[in-house]
């Protein structure tokens, strides 16, 4: 049961797929601050985001702490905290 | 995980009754714009809805199924032993609405009627209780209605729940059976700390309703919502799905004895298209051993996995012995998963409007 897809935190793949769901390009995510006025940083794309990382690296992160994630950086060191 | 396994229960017939109003999920027929629609189709899978009038109530879609469910069956109000009603939408506090239907069907005072207030996981709470009564003593048939109209608690405002709820009661016939020597599996759990989650906060004697009750304000998540509204957190219950339904059915498989494959058909419960994807995903079962039923009728509570195993498996219920495992999980927390081996064909799994 079960399966982790990649374990490269920083995979670009794991990016795409963020950007994919979201509906924004890649290079938006990957602004500086990419979240904070991000109107499709909203509960819909949390679920997403949740789902991803569910796949990628198989932990759950909390909606309080991926809702004041300012950037990608802050989403790694999330996922970097979840993990351990 | 509390674990149960019952022997000589057989599963009769199930129908559903729907609203006959449709509802397709549109900006025109929402206050959302075509890009926030589309956004939240994409990810619920619900196309439509079927949305009860504001005079229609849960024991008006009961009263229907069941008695299409006792014209199918050739059962009468005398063989009714027992009457369950799960729900979250009763038509009044006290009494519970067992007893609405038991005078409309007519069914005797030897009749044991019972209410109990459960969500998502209420289907397979209710085959659990049914057949162990069933299985206890002198109780031989019984009818278990399992429905909710989710619309009438959801804000039209909410892009969380506004689209993604329909309405719908079940009926399900149980008996005792002794030729049914196939024990029926279930494990089941709860998590009280998943309670603020998902909760209607006003209207109860917490919170009861005041003018305040039905004023709509932009919430921390961005969703705007009134405190007499369903509030669902999704990301929250999103996390609280992917860590325990996974382990429920590994859970229930080793406690039943048995493998992927011996299972003809896993109905989860349809918390919207995302959600089960990912759950097959996770588990490795294919989606085509999984039915949905979110398009037409959207997440109708409680309520759908019947209206799931009517709709998507009417064909191979009535015709072929099946082995079902269903899940349901929700509001609580609260989830419960059951291993049901039907050795006969049922005699009914129909539709009905309403």
């Amino acid at each position: 049961m079960g399966y982790i897809r990649r374990i490269n935190i920083e995979s670009p793949t794991f990016t795409q797929e963020l950007a994919d769901a979201l509906g924004v390009d890649l290079s938006t995510i990957e602004e500086v601050d990419a979240f904070v006025n991000l109107v499709e940083w909203d509960s819909l794309a949390v679920i997403s985001a949740i789902a991803l990382i569910d796949d990628y690296f198989h932990i759950t992160v909390s909606t309080e702490d991926l809702r004041v994630c300012k950037s990608l950086a802050g989403l790694f060191a999330l996922i970097e905290l979840a993990k351990n | 995980m509390a674990y149960s396994s019952i022997p000589n229960i057989a599963l009769i017939g199930i129908v559903c009754a729907l609203p006959e109003n449709v509802v397709h999920n549109s900006a025109e027929n929402s206050g959302f714009s075509e890009l926030e629609v589309e956004k939240i189709i994409k990810m619920t899978g619900v196309h439509s809805r079927y949305v009860a009038p504001a005079d229609c109530l849960v024991s008006d879609l009961s009263y229907a199924a069941c008695q299409k469910l006792m014209s199918e069956t050739g059962w009468t109000p005398e063989d009714i032993d027992i009457l369950i009603v799960v729900t979250q939408t009763g038509d009044h506090t006290i009494p519970g609405t067992s007893f609405f239907l038991h005078k409309r069907l007519g069914l005797l005072t030897h009749t044991l009627c019972l209410d109990f207030n459960i969500g998502c996981s209420g289907y397979v709470y209710g085959i659990l209780v049914m057949s162990s009564l069933l299985n206890a003593g002198a109780m031989r048939r019984g009818i278990l209605v399992v429905g909710d109209t989710p619309t009438k608690y959801s804000g039209l405002n909410d892009r969380s729940t506004a689209l993604l709820f329909g309405d719908a009661s079940t009926a399900s016939a149980l008996e005792y059976d002794q030729q049914s020597n196939t024990p029926w599996h279930f494990v089941l759990g709860s998590d009280g700390r998943g309670s603020e989650h998902l909760m209607i906060p006003h209207g109860g004697y917490r919170h009861p309703f005041t003018l305040q009750s039905s004023v709509e304000a932009r919430s921390v998540d961005g969703n705007i919502r009134a405190p007499v509204d369903l509030y669902m957190n999704g990301g929250e219950i999103f996390n609280f799905t992917i860590e325990t339904v996974p382990k429920l059915l590994v859970n229930l498989m080793e406690a039943a004895k048995i493998d992927r494959n011996d299972v003809d058909y896993f109905v989860l419960h349809q918390a919207n298209e995302f959600i089960v994807r990912h759950l097959s995903r996770k588990i490795g079962i294919p989606m085509d051993k999984v039915p949905l039923s979110l398009k037409e009728h959207g997440n109708t509570s409680c309520a759908s996995i019947p209206v799931t195993l009517a709709h998507c498996l009417a064909g191979v219920l009535t015709s072929l012995p099946n082995a079902i495992v269903m899940a349901g999980f929700g509001a609580g927390y609260s989830w419960g998963a059951a291993y049901l081996h039907f050795n006969r064909p049922l005699r009914v799994a129909s539709k009905i409007l309403v």
